[in-house]
């Protein structure tokens, strides 16, 4: 019990949301349960960039393109059950290629949705970092990525269903069985907070105070025998599998993947949840997906423009008042009211 | 083009024209772009955005309000450096020193300045009327005279550029704020009027590029960001620390993409240019024209 | 007992300016040696050079036996041994003391061992320890930035004591503490220097008497002098180029 009063305030925010969460599919109301449902899994994708930047300080602009890899790898699996799938069919594929036959296995799917976008996150990574590349120049080469990625999903229309995406995927199944809206809801949200725990644990660990520290001072941790592009590698990759985890979740949960759920739209909106909720202790990025996303959803009917106008106007606006997002912001403001006493650790 | 129609010189040549003309424009917007990140150490992730408005602004110009192509490049710098005068006046400078924050914040402007179009124009593609018709023509080679002026006014335009901060006295200052900011304060250099005539004719240049391209590209709100890679990436390979850097940068962007593009196909060609800046960043991380530095 | 560090012919050009010019350098095994000199002598170049900050013209620089010219910072801090107070405390602001501590010790090795929930027990201890020894105790929670600049200055003494290196090279370890503070620094340095070799760069001439036995006086990126401290606190060359001025421009630290 008094260790639970000693939690740093942000940690309520987190248990406070999940419980909210996790009560939802009682309100009943099919089309919010599924909207949530879908919201839950871009929290893993928020939980994926913040440990990239909030932690590690590196901004990647085209965060998108590590879902979306999730994403396509997992719609091509799902539309391949029922052999050929049409928009493959159309470009003229009378057999099915051998990797998607693998693919069609789930099994493969998850894993190699999951595995792919490390593995370019570590590619990426191996080749930047190591040639102590700043931060300005891992943001602008990701949004250069975004857009490459963007480019080649579109023009491989046989292979990706072009600019229309792959629709009409099937829904959540586990083992075989297909999953009711509830049970798929809990599913999911019982992935959010596997992802959720395991990205406490790890940035709780001497790997999370090394990732600070490169935030922080990356000059002075070398000159403490810190490797710090290894560090950097590592968890652009971890931050990749997670990003793909929410694109192998994202595809069902959707019932169909496009390009602008892969390229620079997206990406955008995964900066803008983050800028506005806070980076860097994990809570922020809940918050500020659920936040944009469910205000968005009610007002973007109403206000169309006006609500993408909105935000950029808000992130500038972050940047001035508030630039530690919403739950920066009340860690500082708890922190003042305990200053002079000790903190064990910030997040 | 595929990769048969290549068999002979002339389209090698027309290709390689054609090239010349996107690194034109490229060379424009990098140079704005290279001469803000010099001086006050900016990556303005608006930058695209300022191409944008200097596309509109020739839209505005030539198909709205109906004048010539010649009164729309001039109007497209005065807006587009207007625009970053504004930005750098109302935000960047209150945000020195913290290089991040700068950044989300160019970004967050970026946003603006798209949706803003967006409201003004709709997200259609506009089109502007080529100003100057024709090609010219030498054997079986073909260009259009417009490229040619595209080229020529490029050029001419970049070498006012260094001129201005070669020769000039303003040059003189924007130069010594880049080399020593805190010495130059001390020798009673304004550094912030500076820095927002810098910064706002950096700007101009985008929207100068911007106006050059939208008679040739679709204008649209969201046409900024490949022109914001392709300038980087220009700054990525030549090092912001010299215009000879920055005009081969140009270069070798520009016509990679066009002859890549010319023997595949455009994607691929994307594709492998993103892959080589990769390799230049990982091997020359300070450009290949990097002066050496303490 | 043999040198532990030696630079031969150890040169760099910055642009046309040979800041450092054929210094031939060494320091024996446990020995204590301060470096001084006037401004823009060549120390923290040295020191630069030494820790892999920066790349030699030519030259070469032995330490402990191995070759370590032109390796990179973190494995001349990791694989050699060779730790860095910089010149006006460089930490990490916005995280505790007990983080900055915790923080030297845990980036050595391979990142998969930093997955581990949290430090080992030990470290946790000798983090507490080292609280200790630097007068940090009840101040473990308060952020980097919060510090006094004393209190600053030997957070970064303490987190070389959690890297607990071969050598430790501080520069200016006591630059604006009050000479009550520069006083207690200098106690905390001879007692680090057990088992360990200390280099010091230092203005402060008052602190250089208290810890220094053997000085070495930079001067336009040569070595000028190098011996015991009373030789150098008399040698005509010195006095002129250095002492002398040194005491003019800050009388607080002019001797008796």
């Amino acid at each position: 019990m008094k260790k639970l009063l000693r939690l740093p305030v942000n940690r309520y925010v987190d248990y406070g949301l999940f419980l909210v969460l996790a009560l939802f599919p009682l309100s009943g109301s099919l089309f919010y349960t599924q909207l949530i449902e879908k919201y839950l899994v871009f929290l893993i994708f928020a939980y994926s960039l913040d440990i990239l930047w909030g932690y590690a300080g590196l901004m990647n602009l085209g965060h998108a393109v590590l879902f979306g890899l999730g994403g396509y790898v997992m719609a091509l699996s799902l539309s391949a059950r029922g052999g050929i799938p049409d928009f493959m069919a159309n470009g003229g594929v009378t057999q099915m290629p051998g990797w998607l036959q693998v693919l069609s296995n789930p099994a493969a799917a998850v894993l190699a949705g999951i595995l792919l976008p490390a593995l370019l996150a570590g590619l990426l990574g191996r080749f930047l970092f190591y040639s102590r590349v700043g931060g300005v120049f891992f943001a602008v080469i990701t949004l250069a990525l975004a857009q490459v990625f963007n480019l080649f999903i579109q023009s491989q229309q046989t292979y990706t269903g072009g600019f229309n995406g792959i629709g009409g995927l099937p829904g959540l199944s586990l083992f075989g069985n297909e999953l009711t809206l509830t049970q798929g809801y809990y599913f999911v949200f019982c992935v959010v907070v596997l992802a959720y725990v395991f990205c406490r644990c790890l940035m709780g660990s001497r790997f999370g105070l090394v990732l600070r520290g490169i935030r922080e001072n990356e000059t002075r941790l070398e000159f403490l025998g810190c490797d710090q592009a290894r560090f950097k590698t590592a968890v652009f990759a971890v931050s990749g599998a997670l990003a793909g985890l929410a694109g192998v979740l994202y595809a069902p949960v959707n019932g169909m993947i496009a390009p602008n759920d892969v390229g620079m739209e997206f990406s955008t909106a995964v900066i803008v949840w983050l800028a506005i909720g806070g980076r860097g202790n994990l809570t922020g990025a809940a918050v500020g997906a659920m936040l944009v996303n469910v205000l968005g959803n009610a007002l973007s009917e109403n206000f169309g423009v006006f609500w993408q106008l909105l935000l950029g106007a808000v992130i500038v606006a972050v940047v001035f008042f508030v630039p530690d997002g919403i739950v920066g912001a009340l860690i500082r403001a708890a922190r003042g009211r305990k200053a002079g006493k000790a903190v064990e650790s910030r997040g | 083009m595929p990769f048969n129609e290549v068999n002979s010189m002339d389209s090698f040549l027309a290709l390689l024209l054609n090239g010349l003309n996107s690194s034109a424009l490229i060379l424009l917007a990098a140079l704005g772009m290279v001469i803000i990140c010099g001086l006050m150490n900016v990556i303005n992730l608006a930058h695209g955005e300022l191409i944008m408005v200097g596309a509109y602004t020739a839209f505005s110009v030539t198909q709205v309000a109906g004048l010539s192509f010649a009164v729309a490049v001039p109007a497209a710098f005065v807006v587009s450096a207007a625009v970053g005068a504004a930005m750098e006046l109302l935000v960047i400078r209150k945000l020195t020193g913290r290089p991040a924050e700068t950044m989300l914040a160019t970004f967050g402007i970026s946003v603006v300045l798209q949706q803003v179009t967006n409201l003004i124009f709709g997200a259609q593609s506009q089109y502007v009327a080529i100003p100057i018709e024709g090609n010219l023509s030498a054997g079986r080679v073909v260009i259009p005279y417009y490229n040619i002026f595209t080229i020529l006014f490029a050029a001419a335009v970049s070498a006012g550029t260094v001129l201005l901060l070669k020769k000039t006295r303003f040059g003189k200052r924007v130069r010594a704020i880049t080399q020593n900011r805190t010495m130059a304060e001390c020798l009673g250099i304004n550094s912030a009027r500076i820095d927002t005539l810098t910064f706002a004719f950096g700007c101009g240049l985008a929207g100068m590029a911007g106006a050059l391209a939208a008679p040739v590209k679709s204008v649209s709100p969201f046409m900024g960001g490949p022109y914001l890679v392709s300038s980087f990436m220009t700054s990525v390979v030549g090092g912001i620390a010299s215009f000879f850097g920055t005009a081969v940068g140009s270069l070798l962007v520009g016509e990679s993409t066009a002859l890549l593009g010319g023997v595949s196909n455009d994607v691929f060609a994307s594709i492998l240019v993103f892959l080589l800046i990769i390799a230049v960043i990982r091997f020359k991380p300070e450009g290949l024209f990097a002066k050496e530095r303490r | 007992m043999g040198d532990i560090l030696v630079t031969e012919h150890l040169s760099v050009c910055f642009s046309g300016f040979w800041a450092l010019h054929d210094v031939d350098f060494s320091v024996g095994e446990g020995e204590l040696r301060v470096v001084i000199g006037p401004n823009g002598a060549g120390k923290t170049t040295l020191m630069d050079l030494i820790t892999g900050r920066t790349k030699p013209s030519s030259g070469k620089i032995w330490f402990g036996g191995h070759d370590i010219t032109g390796k990179s910072p973190h494995e001349i801090a990791a694989k050699y041994g060779i730790g860095r107070k910089f010149q006006g405390p460089n930490l990490f602001e916005n995280m505790t003391a007990a983080e900055n501590l915790e923080l030297a010790a845990a980036g050595r090795g391979t990142v998969a061992g930093t997955f581990l929930r949290s430090a080992p027990k030990s470290a946790a201890e000798e983090a507490d320890g080292v609280l200790r020894r630097i007068g940090l105790t009840g101040k473990r929670g308060l952020l980097a930035c919060e510090l006094s600049h004393g209190e600053r200055q030997w957070l970064e003494i303490g987190m070389l004591m959690m890297q607990d290196p071969k050598l430790m090279i501080l520069d200016e370890p006591t630059a604006g503490m009050t000479e009550e503070e520069t006083r207690q620094t200098g106690e905390m340095i001879q007692n680090l220097l057990k088992g360990r070799t200390i280099l010091v760069v230092e203005h402060d001439m008052k602190f250089v008497r208290q810890v220094a036995k053997t000085v070495t006086v930079l001067h336009m990126g040569r070595i000028l002098a190098q011996g015991p401290l009373a030789a150098i606190e008399n040698n005509p060359e010195v006095i002129r180029v250095y002492l002398k001025s040194e005491d003019k421009e800050a009388p607080k630290h002019a001797g008796p």
